[in-house]
C-alpha cells in the first residue's frame, strides 16, 4: 500500500501528516481523501504538486501507483 | 518630475554635499541597485580595494520605496564585493528605507574612511556625522537600542567592525546580508546610519497611485502564496518540498537527501516554535517568523538559514538553528555564507585536509565558533574569510560551495539547472535572487518546467534576472512577484492535461522569450497582473510600460557586468565547482548535474554578449549605456 504524506494546508485540514491506504492510482488517492477528509481537503489535494518517490509527476505523466510508493502532496508553498 | 536627492558624504574629510542625480540618470537608471551600480562605476577607479579609502558605498532607495505601495519598504546597498572583487548589491526590508525617504533623502554616496568610529544621522534633508566610540564593539541589538528610538537604523555588529568578509548590515531585525557589505561599512569605521523625518514622499499622480495600491494590495491578499503559504509557513514553507525534490543542501551539497528534513520544515516550525508572524512596514505578506529563545521573543530563521545551518551541517535541531540565527544577527554575520563556509570547513576536516575546529556531528561548539569568526579569534580568523579563500589556502576548490567567491544559497542547483546557470552568471556571486530565482519555475511555483533540461533555460534565466533586477531597483520586495502568478494557475491539476500543455509550452519558449529579452519594448500594455510599471509612472511622472520596466533590469544587469569586467572578473568566473557540474547529485539520476557548458553560450547570446561574456557595443548602445566606463 502506498504511503501518502500531506504538507502545508493539507496537513492542517486533514489533521494528519501521513496515511497508508489501499490505492492503485492517483485518482483513488484523491477519492480516499474526499471520503475521509471532505471536499476542501480533496480540492487542495487534487491541485497539489504530486511527488512520488522523489519525482515530480508533472513530468512523468503517470497515474498508476505501486505498492510501497512514497506519495507526497504539496499545496502551494513559498520560498526565499 | 522630482529628481531624487542624494548626499555625498566623505568620511575622511567630514565633508557633506549634495550629489546631484541628473534627469538623464533618473530616467535611465531609476534608483536602487541599477542607479547605484552606475554611480559606483562613475565614482571609483579600476582595481580599488573594497575595504580601502577609495571604496565607495551607495545606500539608496527606489522610486516606490515608502510610497505605500505594498511591500515597498526596501533599501539597497551597493559597493565592491569583499568576497568576489566584483559588484556587491544587497537589499533589505525593515523601516530604514522609508525613514530615509521621510528624512528627505533618497540615497547616500559614502566615501573615504573615518579615523574614529562614527555614525551618520539623517534628518530634514541633511546629514550629520557623530562620534560612535560608545557604540563600537556592541552587537546589532544593543547598538540599535542605544540610538534614538524614533529613528530608522542600519547598523553593523562586531563582524563588520572586524572586517569579516561576509559581515552583514542589520536594520531592526532585517538584514542586508550578502557580499560583505557590513565589512565595507566597518572599514569606514561607520557603525550606524539613522534616519528620521516627516517629509512627504513626492508622488506625481497620487490618485492613480492610490488606485494601483488598493488593487495590488488586494491581489496580494487574495493570492494563495502571499496570503496563505507565506504568512503561515514563511520562506521555510518550501523546505519539505525542496527536500522531496533533492533541492535541499545536505552535508556541504554532497548528498541528495536528508532523512530528518521534516524536523526542520516550515510545518514543524509553525506547529512547535512559531509565536507569531510579522511583516516589514506596509507589507501585507508578513512572511517573517517570531519565536521564543530563552524566554525572549526574537526573530526566527528564514529558509536559507534553515537549509545552510540545518541539513547542510547535518543538523536537525530547530533549537540550534534558532540560537545560531539570532547570534549571527547580533554579531552581524550573513547566515548564508556562514552556513556555506562551515559546511565546507567540516568537509575539509572529514577529508583530513584541514582542521578549522568544526566537524560534522560536533555542533555543540558552534556558539563559540561564531563568536570566534566575528572577533577574528583563533581559527575563526580563517573561517571569517569564506569558503573560496579556504579552498585557495587548503584545497578542495572542486567541492567549495561558491561561484565567483560567494557561497551558494540553500538550493542544490543540480536539481534545478536553470538556477545553476543563475548562480554562475549572477553578478554578485552565487545568489538565487540575483541569479533569477529559476527554482520558482523549476520546482517551487505553480508552473513547472523540467528542472533537469538545459532547453530554454538561458532565455528564461535572462528574463527572470531582468525582472528581479527591475523590481529591486523600484524599491520593492521580490516576494511581490509571487502574486504575478494568479490563483487560477494554482487551481490546475498538476497531472492534468492543461498543466502538461503549459509545462511543454514554457519548456519550449526559449526562442520567443529570447526575442522578448532583446526587444522588451514590444510589451506596451499595462495590466493589473503586472502593476510595477504603472505604479512607477504614477510616482515619477515618467511614462512606463512593462517593456520599459524590463529594460531597466537589463540595463542594471549589464552595468553590474561592466563593473565585474572592469575589476578583472572574466568568463572563467561564470562557474560552479566541479561537484555541481560533474558529480551526479543522485547516482541514479543520470542528469543530476548542472550542464553549465551547454547553457552558458546560449546565455551570452541571449544577453547580447560575445563568447567571452563581454557585452557587444551594440548591446550597450541599445540599452543606452555605451558611455559606462568599463
Amino acid at each position: 500500500m502506498p504511503r501518502v504524506k500531506y504538507y502545508g494546508e493539507l496537513r492542517r485540514i486533514t489533521g494528519s501528516s501521513q496515511e497508508v491506504f489501499e490505492a492503485q492510482t492517483v485518482k483513488e488517492v484523491m477519492l480516499h481523501i474526499k471520503r475521509q477528509h471532505g471536499l476542501e481537503a480533496y480540492n487542495i489535494a487534487s491541485t497539489s504538486s504530486l511527488v512520488v518517490n522523489g519525482q515530480n509527476w508533472l513530468f512523468t505523466r503517470q497515474s498508476k501507483l505501486e505498492a510501497n510508493d512514497d506519495v507526497q502532496l504539496f499545496p502551494p508553498v513559498g520560498g526565499g | 518630475m522630482r529628481l531624487p536627492k542624494y548626499l555625498d558624504i566623505n568620511l575622511s574629510t567630514g565633508e557633506i554635499r549634495p550629489y546631484p542625480i541628473s534627469q538623464d540618470y533618473f530616467s535611465n537608471f531609476l534608483g536602487g541597485k541599477t542607479l547605484a551600480s552606475r554611480i559606483l562605476l562613475d565614482e571609483t577607479p579600476q582595481g580599488f580595494d573594497p575595504l580601502g579609502p577609495q571604496s565607495v558605498m551607495i545606500i539608496n532607495t527606489g522610486p516606490l520605496s515608502g510610497t505605500g505601495v505594498p511591500a515597498s519598504g526596501r533599501f539597497n546597498v551597493t559597493c565592491k564585493n569583499v568576497l568576489t572583487g566584483g559588484i556587491a548589491s544587497s537589499n533589505c526590508g525593515g523601516n530604514f528605507g522609508i525613514k530615509m525617504r521621510r528624512a528627505g533623502i533618497d540615497g547616500l554616496v559614502i566615501r573615504g574612511q573615518s579615523k574614529e568610529p562614527v555614525y551618520i544621522e539623517l534628518k530634514g534633508g541633511k546629514a550629520i556625522i557623530h562620534p560612535a566610540q560608545d557604540l563600537w564593539g556592541l552587537d546589532t541589538e544593543k547598538t540599535q537600542e542605544k540610538l534614538p528610538r524614533e529613528y530608522g537604523k542600519v547598523v553593523i555588529g562586531p563582524a563588520g567592525e572586524n572586517l569579516v568578509r561576509y559581515a552583514c548590515m542589520v536594520s531592526q531585525e532585517r538584514v542586508a546580508g550578502r557580499c560583505g557589505v557590513g565589512a565595507v561599512m566597518g572599514s569606514k569605521k561607520l557603525k550606524a546610519i539613522i534616519a528620521f523625518g516627516v517629509a512627504e514622499i513626492a508622488v506625481d499622480n497620487s490618485q492613480g497611485l492610490d488606485k494601483v495600491t488598493k488593487n495590488w494590495t488586494q491581489e496580494i491578499r487574495n493570492n494563495v502564496l502571499t496570503s496563505e503559504a507565506m504568512p503561515r509557513y514563511g520562506t521555510m514553507g518550501f523546505l519539505n518540498k525542496g527536500a522531496a525534490l533533492g533541492l535541499l543542501p545536505v552535508k556541504n551539497f554532497s548528498q541528495s537527501s536528508f532523512a530528518q528534513a521534516e524536523e526542520i520544515s516550515g510545518e514543524t516550525y509553525a506547529e512547535n516554535h512559531l509565536t507569531r508572524n510579522y511583516g516589514c512596514v506596509g507589507c501585507p505578506i508578513r512572511c517573517g517568523r517570531r519565536q521564543k529563545l530563552n524566554g525572549k521573543e526574537v526573530k526566527g530563521p528564514e529558509y536559507e538559514t534553515v537549509g545552510l545551518l540545518g541539513s547542510n551541517l547535518l543538523n536537525s535541531s530547530f533549537k540550534k538553528i534558532g540560537n545560531w540565527n539570532y547570534q549571527a544577527d547580533l554579531l552581524g554575520l550573513d547566515t548564508i555564507s556562514l552556513g556555506g563556509t562551515l559546511g565546507f570547513a567540516m568537509e575539509l576536516k572529514e577529508r583530513e585536509i584541514a582542521d578549522l575546529g568544526v566537524s560534522y556531528g560536533n555542533l555543540e561548539n558552534l556558539h563559540e565558533v561564531l563568536e570566534g569568526i566575528a572577533l577574528r579569534r583563533g581559527k575563526g580568523d580563517e573561517l571569517a574569510q569564506g569558503s573560496a579563500w579556504l579552498a585557495g589556502k587548503y584545497g578542495g576548490q572542486e567541492f567549495a560551495p561558491h561561484s565567483k567567491g560567494m557561497e551558494m544559497a540553500a538550493y542544490d542547483p543540480r536539481r534545478s539547472v536553470g538556477l545553476g546557470l543563475g548562480y554562475a552568471t549572477s553578478n554578485r556571486g552565487a545568489c538565487h535572487l540575483n541569479g533569477g530565482y529559476m527554482v520558482f519555475l523549476e520546482a517551487l511555483g505553480p508552473l513547472n518546467i523540467d528542472p533537469q533540461t538545459p532547453k530554454s533555460k538561458a532565455a528564461l534565466t535572462v528574463l527572470m534576472q531582468n525582472l528581479m533586477e527591475a523590481i529591486s531597483a523600484s524599491g520593492m520586495c521580490l516576494f511581490t512577484s509571487m502574486s504575478l502568478f494568479p490563483n487560477a494557475l494554482h487551481k490546475l491539476r498538476p497531472t492534468g492535461k492543461v498543466m502538461g500543455i503549459l509545462a511543454k509550452v514554457m519548456g519550449s519558449s526559449g526562442k520567443i522569450v529570447g526575442a522578448l529579452n532583446k526587444r522588451p519594448e514590444i510589451l506596451v500594455l499595462n495590466t493589473k497582473m503586472m502593476p510595477y510599471p504603472k505604479a512607477l509612472e504614477y510616482v515619477t511622472g515618467v511614462k512606463m510600460t512593462p517593456g520599459r520596466f524590463l529594460a531597466f533590469g537589463a540595463r542594471g544587469y549589464n552595468l553590474e557586468r561592466i563593473f565585474n569586467l572592469r575589476e578583472g572578473l572574466t568568463k572563467e568566473d561564470d562557474a560552479l565547482g566541479k561537484r555541481m557540474t560533474q558529480e551526479r547529485q543522485d547516482p541514479r539520476v543520470h542528469d543530476s548535474v548542472v550542464p553549465l557548458d551547454k547553457m552558458l553560450p546560449d546565455y551570452y547570446h541571449c544577453r547580447g554578449w560575445d563568447q567571452e561574456g563581454v557585452p557587444f557595443p551594440k548591446t550597450l548602445a541599445r540599452l543606452g549605456i555605451n558611455d559606462a566606463k568599463g
